[in-house]
């Protein structure tokens, strides 16, 4: 009877103590994540810390491997020593493939029987989501962004699958926008917004609000060739649209800066120097 | 065999008694129908998430009771002195350890069972569904698979204490399964005297691999052919018998 009246006591005051500590704790936790910056909401980041961006990025990883029948890319590696050293892509034929693994398997169950049925059991064929199938990434694009909301790449993917090959503009703007309340300064995500409203809306005005908001956050920086090469051809079909050659023509000489070698580039810029600057 | 399936029965009724098989399922159902009901982007009938992450779960789930449950029975029976009033006669050691392989490997499978059964269900329920042929293969090698985790961790057991009897288990299980397919192509590609003692470890090592099928069950990747399936079932038997063997050996050696 008098422990039990101990323990009472003893959870009494433990119940007591974490009611007055508890919402010290939390003012703690709130001023301490308010000044990283990181929203309040974000569950992943409360249970994993930043183990949640490995986790992202294996979920991203994990996207890959879903349009490649689940089959790590070793096998696409193979193949693009192959295309490099002939010029053209093996990969595509998926028969060649096959037979060039029975030929070396063949050659294993000579020797051992064991490893043989391994690689038989291991998938290796080579293969790429078709049609509705290619739906299959996107969950894991979508968990890529609930555990690292700054996963930029998982954004501008998810959208394009989303947008471009599922043909769902508007869920692809939604998910976009989401990536810019986390990211605001990303010129990748306001790239992709406005190819989202170019190519599929059609609605160049906003795409032309997002390609310039791009322009004004793109650096050396922040940014490779390719990147550039990219918005500053958007921009400059959305400012072919409105009929500013000038700026076209600025942004075309931009590219050839960055790709010298580029013919569809310098035979752009002879095209529209014969056109009168602003139409 | 009265005795063996006698001492099975034991661990059989464990299951039910304890724990953590009901834990597991739970957990297993509220992640299926957890995931079951999430919607990405208005996209329907999006599936291999779910036969993924399920069968992963699953998989998990029974091996970890086959490891626990495993390990548990020697053990806990010499420590607790319980074990020499079973090995007054008739009951032998190899009798012994394998009616405790037995009863593991049907505690196990059991669970196992359910627990397939729940996915395949749910998984019917959204997407493109699972091959039957693919699923009767996939649930013979879970099956072959408990077996072999089963007889490696009783005999580990023999050799270390039970923690780390079941640490080693699953240090050696995620060991080939992240290993094995880089084992298998140094083997393949080697040649002469490096080649022969190459394919002596991979005889060796439990190929934990072959078993799991989640890409194939995940992706609708096509059934592997009847001779490779009978070829795994003959392996997990060989390979078992011997694991056994060397356990009894050990036992019959063991002062208790």
């Amino acid at each position: 009877m008098y422990r039990k009246g101990i323990s009472l006591i003893y959870i009494g005051s433990l119940i007591t103590l974490l009611f007055f500590l508890t919402p010290a704790i939390d003012n703690y936790r709130y001023n301490f994540f308010s000044k990283k910056g990181v929203a309040q909401e974000d569950m992943f980041y409360k249970t994993l810390g930043d183990i949640r961006k490995i986790f992202s990025d294996y979920s991203y990883i994990k996207a890959d491997l879903y349009f490649h029948g689940g089959i790590y890319k070793k096998d696409e590696k193979e193949c693009a020593k192959t295309e490099d050293a002939h010029g053209e892509d093996k990969c595509a034929d998926d028969n060649e493939h096959f037979h060039k693994k029975n030929d070396k398997l063949s050659s294993v169950s000579k020797i051992s029987i064991l490893p043989y049925i391994g690689e038989i059991i291991r998938i290796s064929k080579h293969m790429h989501l078709h049609g509705k199938e290619e739906q299959e990434i996107l969950p894991w694009l979508y968990y890529s962004t609930r555990l690292n909301p700054e996963n930029i790449d998982a954004y501008v993917t998810g959208s394009y699958w989303i947008g471009q090959r599922l043909n769902k503009p508007d869920e692809a703007i939604k998910f976009l926008r989401e990536g810019l309340i986390h990211n605001p300064g990303s010129w990748e995500i306001y790239t992709q917004l406005g190819e989202v409203y170019f190519v599929n809306k059609k609605d160049y005005k906003k795409a032309l609000f997002n390609f310039e908001k791009a322009y004004g956050l793109i650096t050396d920086k922040n940014s490779d060739k390719f990147g550039k090469r990219e918005l500053y051809s958007f921009l400059a079909a959305s400012y072919e649209n409105f009929g500013d050659i000038e700026k076209v023509l600025e942004l075309y000489r931009k590219i050839l800066a960055l790709f010298p070698q580029d013919k569809a580039v310098q035979k752009k810029i002879i095209s529209f120097q014969s056109r009168p600057l602003s139409q | 065999m009265r005795q063996i399936w006698i001492l099975a029965q034991n661990t059989i009724k464990a299951l039910i008694r304890k724990k953590d098989f009901y834990v597991f399922f739970i957990m297993l159902l509220v992640l299926l129908v957890s995931l079951l009901s999430e919607n990405f982007f208005g996209a329907r009938n999006v599936s291999r998430y779910i036969k993924d992450i399920g069968f992963f779960c699953l998989w998990l789930f029974s091996f970890i009771i086959a490891v626990t449950f495993a390990s548990k029975q020697l053990p806990e029976e010499i420590d607790s002195k319980t074990i020499l009033p079973l090995l007054a006669k008739p009951v032998t050691r190899t009798h012994f350890i394998l009616g405790r392989f037995l009863g593991t490997v049907l505690a196990s499978s059991s669970a196992y069972t359910i627990f397939y059964f729940l996915y395949i269900v749910v998984t019917s329920i959204k997407g493109e569904g699972i091959a039957f042929s693919l699923v009767i293969q996939a649930y013979i090698m879970g099956i072959c698979f408990l077996s072999l985790v089963s007889a490696i961790s009783i005999l580990l057991t023999l050799y270390l204490t039970l923690s780390a009897g079941i640490t080693v288990s699953f240090v050696i299980y995620f060991a080939i399964i992240w290993f094995a397919d880089k084992l298998r192509a140094i083997v393949i590609s080697r040649t002469g005297i490096e080649s022969v003692l190459l394919n002596i470890v991979y005889y060796v090592i439990p190929h934990y691999e072959f078993y799991d099928l989640r890409v194939r069950l995940a992706h609708s990747w096509e059934a592997f052919p009847l001779w490779v399936l009978s070829g795994v079932i003959v392996y997990t038997i060989l390979y078992t018998s011997v694991v056994l063997y060397i356990s009894c050996s050990k036992l019959k050696k063991k002062f208790l």
